[in-house]
């Protein structure tokens, strides 16, 4: 069928093909699935095929609109699909077959459930009839996945297919966003009926129609917000993943701007604002710097926007902000006194709510405050401190800035999960809005790698730095295969420490140094590039750290440079989990050597 | 209700803030879209958001492809509320509300299985009638009867039979309906 490719508007409405519109078209499910996708402006989709997708993959070859990335394992897709949706705030989609390539999916629509991104996720299924038969690579798919997807559609007839699509779409990018599964019987793929695009109203207007039912905040909460922050004496600003997720950037900008107070950024708040401006103190928590867990508890007011008060932030929650009045700003109403009873509960996107907030403060900071702030900072060396331990091996904090330098901030840095993480969230300077791609709810490790490839397909003209550990870059190491095949070209720091270096450090601490399982060894990861068809830099030498940055910049393909750091190394300061934030565990300077 | 279950009263960590020692029993009212998956998906949620369930009872709504279900929850008011609007975030849910069990009327339906010889037959009808059950079956060595009530009621109609020594009990979840709309 000479169908497809003509129709690439995402607008909703369909090029006009000699006034057949109107009649519709016989199509099968699968290519009602793809038209459907085409509709949503869907450009990117990651997936790998298998029995009961394949008539889905048979139709795609018939849309050169929608490339189709073939991963090498399924989380990756999910992942990868992930980083697409990260970094440009569209919707990624990613598609497996059923049984265990829809179990494959599952680490990946977790992490994007836990860190509100929007994904769709396509599955094959057996046919109706072997449904509930325990057929060939059945499984319950939407059972699995019920507890990690914001919502999951099973497609009972080829009818209801396209407006299942739409609504997907519409799910996964409403109000808080998340991933979708949309599960499809192989019989519904093959199955034929008529379609007309006019039918079927895409997520884009039914967005607009749900967005002009939304009530503006209003003007009571904003006046009690107004009056809370004219009265405090020691605000703060809390910024998380909300505004990033609204592209709040500029209004957060403007309200700390205006009203002065202090701003902080959690894990996945970081990048939402400019750290080299002076009012961004930095980030709070668990290996959040002293001065801004002490500030937080010395806070009488916190402004805290599109964030839920997550464990690895308030640590004992009785102790977390106890002199402070809460002003929360979020999109999800249930989030409102989840942690924290808010004095000011304000549900809204926060773009919007900060719009409206800045309307109405007015500067009354009192820059003693800040003045306090950074003279704890000062006190405590907090930005830029280098591991003194071992002064020849490269530094992960001097690889951070080299990274930062080489790049001129310009770089998305996708991290992994562990040590290397917490010190890029802790010493990486952000200056480039949306710059920092972490798994930070359900702390993926084997994230970052596939993450970063749908990172660099969203934002190709950016420099786009994996940093990962050598534990967690094993495991999607596979995906280097689908960087060659596609020829995307990202950057691959490997911090090598020999160990799983956060799990030891956990155990240095709380479990009288019984290193159980975390001394590992790894491949050569100079031949692993090479056999991927890759360059691979080896630095052993802190002094080579930037050289071979740069090196790896001025090559237009991916580049893997392994980074070998000292094994003791750790993230400083450290909360331990459950204390109250101001109780950290400080380096001890003066004894660093010899142990371990 | 005369729950005595411990759950009810510990401390659930990492809630609200709210005073704990308020639990409450409310009613949930949730018209949910029958579809694959839905029913299962409420009730997960109310599993993964610590809701310490008494009752819980589905049935088709007067609406076409719309259950009804009714479910009792004892728990603080914030802690309800919250629960409720996790219950209004999924998607096939068309309405979601709570009220306190005095917004609301309550009736559950028992049938209870006697074992009474025959000489104690009249006096099991008996009793079992002045607490409002009324006999489905008898046999030479038992008594079956049926009542529908609030909770107290058959607690109460329960208590009386137990010195007969009682064979089966079968009890059913809750239909209510609330007073008002607008709670």
């Amino acid at each position: 069928m000479a169908i497809a490719a003509k129709i690439i508007q995402q607008s909703g409405t369909m090029n006009q093909s000699g006034g057949a519109e109107d009649k519709g078209r016989e199509l099968t499910g699968s290519q009602i699935i793809c038209e459907s996708l085409v509709r949503e402006g869907v450009e990117l989709l990651y997936g790998y095929p298998g029995g009961t997708i394949m008539p889905f993959y048979d139709a795609l070859t018939s849309y050169s609109v929608l490339h189709h990335v073939l991963v090498r394992h399924e989380q990756a897709a999910a992942h990868a699909a992930d980083g697409y949706a990260r970094s440009t705030g569209k919707v990624g989609v990613c598609v497996a077959t059923s049984g265990p390539g829809a179990t494959n999916l599952v680490t990946g629509l977790a992490t994007a459930f836990m860190d509100s991104t929007p994904i769709v996720a396509i599955t094959g299924q057996v046919a109706r009839n072997l449904i509930g038969r325990d057929g060939f690579q059945e499984t319950d798919i939407l059972g699995i996945t019920q507890p990690i997807t914001k919502h999951n559609f099973l497609v009972r007839d080829v009818d209801e297919l396209a407006d299942v699509i739409h609504k997907a779409f519409l799910v996964a990018r409403s109000g808080r966003p998340g991933p979708v599964l949309v599960d499809v019987p192989k019989d519904i793929q093959f199955a034929k009926t008529t379609y007309r695009a006019s039918d079927h109203i895409t997520s884009e207007t039914l967005l607009q129609q749900q967005l002009a039912q939304v009530q503006s905040i209003s003007t009571e909460l904003l006046a009690q917000a107004a009056e809370l922050i004219a009265q405090a004496q020691r605000p703060l600003i809390m910024a998380g993943h909300g505004v990033i997720l609204s592209n709040a950037y500029d209004e957060l900008f403007a309200f700390a701007q205006k009203s002065e107070i202090p701003v902080i950024t959690t894990l996945l708040g970081q990048s939402a604002f400019p750290e080299d401006h002076p009012l961004h103190i930095g980030l709070p928590g668990m290996h959040g710097p002293a001065h801004v867990n002490n500030a937080i508890a010395a806070a009488d007011l916190i402004i805290g926007v599109g964030l839920r008060f997550d464990d690895r932030v308030t640590g004992d929650v009785k102790t977390f902000a106890a002199n402070a009045q809460i002003i929360h700003i979020d999109i999800d109403v249930s989030e409102m006194n989840k942690i924290k009873f808010a004095t000011v509960p304000i549900v809204s996107d926060a773009k919007v709510a900060l719009a409206a907030l800045t309307a109405v403060v007015e500067s009354s900071a009192d820059p003693a405050w800040l003045q306090e702030i950074r003279s704890w900072e000062a006190a405590n060396n907090a930005r830029g401190s280098q591991v003194k331990r071992n002064e020849e091996l490269p530094d992960p904090v001097g690889i951070l800035n080299a990274i930062n330098k080489v790049t001129d901030g310009d770089a998305i840095v996708v991290t992994d999960v562990g040590q290397h993480q917490m010190w890029t969230a802790r010493f990486y300077q952000w200056t480039r809005p949306n710059s920092h791609i972490t798994s930070g709810g359900l702390g993926t490790m084997g994230f970052a790698l596939p993450a970063a490839m749908g990172v660099k397909m969203g934002v190709p003209d950016a420099p786009v730095w994996v940093v990962a550990g050598d534990g967690g870059i094993q495991m999607n190491i596979q995906e280097l295969a689908t960087l060659r095949q596609e020829g995307i070209a990202v950057k691959v720091a490997i911090m090598n420490n020999g160990y799983l270096g956060m799990v030891r450090q956990w155990q240095e601490f709380f479990h009288s140094r019984n290193y159980s399982e975390t001394p590992m060894s790894g491949p050569d990861h100079i031949k692993l590039a090479d056999a991927y068809g890759f360059k691979g830099i080896r630095v052993t030498k802190r002094e080579d750290v930037e050289a071979a940055v740069r090196e790896a910049m001025e090559s237009n393909d991916t580049v893997i440079v392994e980074f070998i750091i000292d094994s003791a190394a750790n993230v400083y300061p450290m909360v331990a989990p459950g204390a109250a934030i101001t109780t950290m565990i400080e380096e001890k300077v003066e004894e660093d050597n010899s142990h371990d | 209700m005369t729950n005595t279950n411990p759950a009810a009263t510990a401390i659930r960590t990492g809630y609200s803030d709210a005073p704990q020692g308020t639990e409450h029993v409310h009613i949930l009212f949730i018209e949910i879209e029958d579809r694959p998956g839905s029913i299962d998906r409420l009730v997960g949620v109310l599993r993964r958001k610590r809701a310490n369930l008494l009752s819980l009872s589905l049935a088709p709504s007067e609406q076409a492809d719309i259950m009804r279900v009714t479910a009792q929850v004892k728990d603080t008011e914030v802690a309800v509320d919250h629960l409720v609007e996790q219950v209004r975030k999924i998607f096939d849910v068309r309405v979601a509300r709570s009220v306190s069990t005095e917004q609301a009327i309550v009736r559950e339906y028992t049938l209870i299985h006697v074992d009474a010889p025959a000489a104690l037959v009249s006096e099991v009808i008996t009793t079992g009638r002045r607490y409002g059950a009324s006999v489905v079956d008898v046999t030479a060595q038992a008594v079956i009867m049926e009542a529908v009530g609030d909770a107290k009621q058959l607690q109460e109609l329960s208590t009386a039979l137990q010195s007969y020594g009682m064979h089966e009990i079968a009890h059913s979840s809750c239909a209510a309906c609330s007073y008002s709309e607008n709670s």
